[in-house]
């Protein structure tokens, strides 16, 4: 659960951070999640990866559309997200990983929602999804 | 089975009942909901187990141990207790097993209101009956 200390209004964002070294598909992220085939909870994840996949653009574009005053990713990364993750992503552009930010809402349905608002970090050998921050 | 109180059967928004055919544990929880181990989706799992049954009232526990001598019926204890629609008790009551389990709580009473949220909403209500079927066809 996020705590916010100031001023609280009836919606939110929260940011995430996506480094896949691959594709990153629903499967992989099932993979990430441990979701099995039959589980009862596949809908709810299936909702998730198509909420991530609608809201994230490459972290390079996202940087120069709305963060221009950044150096670079990685300073942009260290000062909004952290240090760690911005460690993650340099070492990400070097192996040729895909990195992609974008944000959750609690505006847009009661699954979007719930993510919105839990505190996440999930790492597994293909995919690092962190969305530990409320950032914007 | 979970009942939430959408159809306003009892007092709160909030309040729920759960009918299991006997006392679960968490392990029989996750089996399942068919999770991985020490990934997200069994925290999750986890968090709701916690939500609707470590924090729940044990009705049957209760009406046996301090109502039985003012109400006989559980029935009747379900609605005057906690204001249980007489139909929905009825119901409620022929479906439980010797074994079963009656739990009755708030879902936001475990302090995580993140997971409350999720359990009342449409697609976490299917969730949560569906690992509930599952927990049925295990037992059996």
């Amino acid at each position: 659960m996020k705590v916010k200390a100031d001023f609280v209004t009836n919606s939110s964002s929260t940011s995430f951070v996506l480094i896949s070294n691959g594709e990153f598909t629903k499967e992989s992220l099932f993979a990430l999640v441990g979701v099995s085939e039959e589980s009862p909870l596949r809908h709810i994840f299936a909702t998730l990866f198509e909420c991530l996949i609608d809201n994230m653009i490459p972290a390079s574009d996202y940087r120069a559309r709305n963060y221009y005053s950044y150096d670079d990713l990685v300073a942009f990364v260290g000062k909004e997200f952290s240090e760690e993750t911005a460690h993650r992503v340099a070492e990400a552009q070097k192996r040729g990983s895909r990195v992609y930010i974008g944000e959750l809402s609690s505006e847009n349905g009661e699954i979007q929602s719930f993510f919105c608002c839990d505190s996440f970090e999930l790492e597994n050998e293909s995919i690092y999804l962190n969305a530990l921050e409320c950032i914007w | 089975m979970l009942i939430p109180n959408k159809e306003r059967y009892f007092s709160g928004p909030d309040k729920y009942l759960i009918v299991l055919d006997r006392n679960c544990s968490k392990t029989d929880f996750l089996r399942a909901a068919q999770v991985a181990n020490g990934n997200y989706a069994s925290e999750l799992v986890e968090r709701i187990y916690d939500c609707l049954i470590s924090h729940a009232t044990d009705v049957l526990r209760e009406h046996r141990g301090y109502y039985v001598i003012e109400y006989p019926d559980l029935e009747a204890f379900l609605y005057w207790k906690y204001n249980v629609d007489c139909e929905v008790a009825v119901d409620l009551v022929g479906s439980l097993k010797p074994t079963g389990f009656l739990g009755y709580g708030s879902v936001y009473s475990g302090g995580d209101g993140g997971i409350g949220q999720l359990i009342v909403s449409e697609p976490g209500l299917e969730v949560v009956n569906l690992i509930l079927g599952n927990l049925r066809e295990d037992i059996k």
